[in-house]
């Protein structure tokens, strides 16, 4: 459609803003594209790419940006446009849609209301005043407010309710509007980061998602993780984790603030930066306890603690080395790797496992047990803080509102004349409009009018 | 297991409740109206019943959570839900041919998870990501904001038969089906329903991912769906406020969007990986 050239370039913009053609097509396009995110995968390497779809389409997707998609230029751009679509739209229908929502001209004649449902009646033995008083009354009943004029012996009346309904739309466009501007802080001024914490240990920095680190500006130490597990209707353990908890402190200045007991949905929150339980593994043990018998079973050493890579003296010169030791071996339980490095010959290393009393391993003539190893495990948190959670939650409550007040209520207006009939006795006449859902309107208008018939019969 | 057995038992009213339904349409005399719905209570009753066992049954396992965590416990929710707002349907607005058309839904719902080897109706231990109130709450909404869809996917495909049906022989055609003109406005109440409870359902998700995860959105497949179907839903409700549309046009995206509903729920799980992938 060719605009008038009279217009301004800065109308021809707004009205292009603020068109529902816009609308419609930025949303569609939005709800497809959207698609090509869910099927092509995200955030991976180019190889990943070239293998599934050969080199060419890699390409076209790296350049696309569909290989992360929803922050490409393009995506965001279509969100800003919505956004931009909605403000403007709204602007254009707001002063109207205000205008209807304190509309109370009761006189209808020759003026631009639709009208969408009538009802006439003539009542004989009757006058203009009685008869306005009665239909007033029941005006009042019905709906919220009602208006009264005079003209020429005529009387005019408008009830109306549920103005206020009218604004719903616009709060739920409001709303989406918020949530570009949460998004846009939460972008700004948050972080999204990670960090391992070894049992014992504190940390002050988090590595960040994008690259990086961030300084918290105070510490968080690890005191204590644990697993726990299911157990079974006897109560034994099944091996089905029920729960990953880690014990934190925070501390400022080396004081200790703030202590919490987390778990995986259950979050420690302290000046806004959220510690998430995301994940767990062996910060690497730390020491063994090691009991060894010498070629004639006489005891070496009993319940000796040994140092991750320490070395000792056995006899006739021969030594045994804590090589590695870890808190579970493939499930099968705490093991440690020594090597016994003989006076002469090639040294050689086994496993030992924390076994049963009496199942001791042999190693060149001596035999090693694992009395217990002691492993620190560390707490793996995601770190984050988004300033702009409170405005989502507040668009969030808008847009659940709006919805409903835009979608269930209407407001509702019926006009009444009562007026001298020209074959003697009285016209009343009844019309009524609403804003939305006609089908309830016709059943509840057509209620009023048989209310309006009993109180003529009266 | 006692609550499997149970299901089984509500499944086979809902049929029942579909035949008694279809009997209906045909013969429109209120016994046979009277018997469909009293099958689809009945179903539902014993549906409701299932789902209580079951969570007693997982506490007795040591388990103790409220059965809403993976496909099979919320497909029968899924049936449960249907079953409810269609009640509360045709008790508000006293059309029982629907019936015909939704019961069938609620024993799908049933059907698909018993029948299907694939999917375990044993109870399991929630992994910890599950074990959290926000679940009920997200699950709950959702649920019942698909089940308004699907109340209006099956109304919309009865208006499509009726819309065939007036356009040929005219609008006081003879016909089985209420007027076409009625289920139009069944349809958009059923979205209007659904509209705001997938809307709840998308933001305690979202609330609950930011509780949970540290972020309220991360477009992982489940969520860019459930978006997609609510821009589709958006859609409809504009398409008839603002831009007028009635009919055939409105019914089409009503199906249109019950795809969306299917696609979000088990498309992703079975198609697309992501986050939500271990709700399956
Ligand atoms: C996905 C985002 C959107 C949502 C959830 C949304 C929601 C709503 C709702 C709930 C209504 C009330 C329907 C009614 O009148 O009863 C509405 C009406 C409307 N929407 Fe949207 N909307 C969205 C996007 C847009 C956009 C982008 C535009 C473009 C300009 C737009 C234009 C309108 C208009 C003109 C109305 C009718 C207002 C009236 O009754 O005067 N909407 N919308």
């Amino acid at each position: 459609m060719k605009e008038p050239s009279n217009k301004g370039l800065g109308k021809r913009l707004f009205e292009f803003f603020a068109s529902i053609k816009l609308s419609v097509v930025v949303l569609i396009a939005l709800a497809a594209t959207s698609v090509f995110g869910t099927v092509i995968q995200q955030h991976r390497e180019f190889a990943v790419y070239v293998g599934e779809y050969g080199e060419t389409v890699a390409r076209v997707i790296r350049i696309l940006g569909l290989d992360d998609m929803y922050h490409s230029w393009w995506f965001q751009l279509l969100l800003v446009l919505l956004l931009v679509n909605i403000t403007f739209c709204s602007l254009k229908r707001l002063p109207h849609a205000v205008r209807l929502m304190n509309y109370r001209d009761p006189v209808f004649d020759g003026k631009p209301v639709a009208i969408h449902e009538k009802w006439a009646k003539r009542v004989k033995n009757a006058d203009v005043a009685t008869l306005a008083e009665a239909i007033e009354g029941v005006l009042r009943r019905r709906l919220r407010r009602v208006y009264r004029e005079e003209r020429d012996g005529v009387v005019y009346l408008l009830g109306t309710r549920g103005g206020w309904t009218r604004m719903g739309v616009y709060v739920t466009h409001f709303s989406l509007f918020l949530f570009g501007i949460g998004a846009l802080v939460g972008a700004l001024w948050g972080f999204k980061g990670f960090v391992n914490i070894p049992e014992g240990q504190s940390v002050r920095q988090v590595r960040l998602r994008g690259g990086g680190v961030k300084d918290l500006g105070f510490e968080v130490r690890c005191d204590d993780f644990e697993v726990t597990f299911y157990t079974d209707r006897q109560g034994r353990p099944t091996g089905r984790p029920r729960d990953y908890i880690s014990d934190l402190t925070v501390l400022e200045d080396g004081r200790e603030v703030l202590r919490k007991r987390i778990e995986v949905n259950h979050p420690l929150i302290y000046k806004g930066i959220y510690f998430y339980q995301s994940s767990y593994g062996q910060a690497g043990g730390q020491s063994a306890w090691l009991t060894v018998f010498g070629p004639r079973r006489n005891i070496l050493f009993h319940r000796r603690q040994l140092l991750r890579g320490e070395t000792v003296d056995l006899e006739n010169g021969d030594r045994l080395a804590l090589r590695g030791l870890t808190g579970d071996f493939k499930g099968m339980g705490p093991a440690v790797e020594v090597m016994l490095q003989p006076a002469k010959g090639d040294p050689r290393s086994i496993v030992v496992f924390q076994a049963p009393e009496g199942n001791h391993r042999k190693l060149g003539g001596y035999v090693i047990r694992l009395d217990g190893v002691e492993t620190v495990m560390y707490t793996g948190l995601q770190v984050a803080k988004d300033p702009g959670v409170p405005i989502i939650w507040t668009g969030c409550i808008l847009i659940t509102l709006g919805s409903m007040i835009a979608f269930f209520l209407s407001h509702r207006r019926v006009w009444a004349r009562v007026r001298p009939a020209d074959r003697g006795g009285v016209e009343v006449f009844l019309g009524g409009n609403a804003s939305r859902n006609r089908i309830a309107f016709e059943r509840w208008f057509a209620d009023l009018c048989t209310e309006a018939q009993e109180v003529f019969e009266k | 297991m006692i609550n499997d057995k149970l299901f089984g038992i509500a499944m086979i009213l809902y049929l029942l409740a579909t035949f008694g339904y279809v009997v209906y349409l045909v013969h429109r005399s209120k016994v046979t109206g009277w018997i469909g719905t009293g099958l689809a209570l009945a179903g539902w009753l014993v549906n409701t019943a299932a789902i209580a066992v079951r969570w007693i049954e997982s506490h007795q396992a040591g388990y103790g959570y409220i059965p809403l965590s993976n496909m099979y416990e919320s497909m029968v929710f899924f049936s449960w839900s249907i079953m409810l707002i269609y009640l509360v349907f045709e008790r508000v607005y006293g059309y029982r041919a629907i019936g015909a058309f939704v019961a069938p839904l609620g024993f799908l719902g049933i059907a698909v998870v018993s029948l299907n080897p694939a999917i375990s109706a044993e109870i399991q231990p929630l992994v910890p990501a599950l074990q959290s109130n926000w679940l009920t709450a997200h699950v709950v909404t959702c649920f019942f904001g698909y089940a308004a869809f699907a109340v209006g996917f099956a109304v919309s495909i009865m208006y499509l038969f009726r819309h065939r049906t007036e356009a040929r022989l005219g609008k006081d055609a003879p016909g089985i089906l209420p007027p076409a003109k009625v289920l139009d406005d069944l349809a958009y109440k059923s979205v209007a329903v659904g509209f705001p409870l997938l809307t709840l359902g998308i933001l305690t998700g979202a609330a609950w991912a930011n509780y949970a995860w540290g972020t309220y959105w991360s477009w992982d497949p489940k969520e860019t769906w459930s978006l997609i179907t609510w821009f589709v839903y958006a859609a409809y409700l504009h398409a008839r406020f603002t831009a007028g549309w009635r009919g055939v046009r409105l019914a089409w995206l009503s199906v249109i969007g019950f795809g969306c509903v299917i696609f979000t729920y088990w498309g992703v799980n079975f198609v697309l990986s992501g986050l939500h992938s271990y709700a399956g």
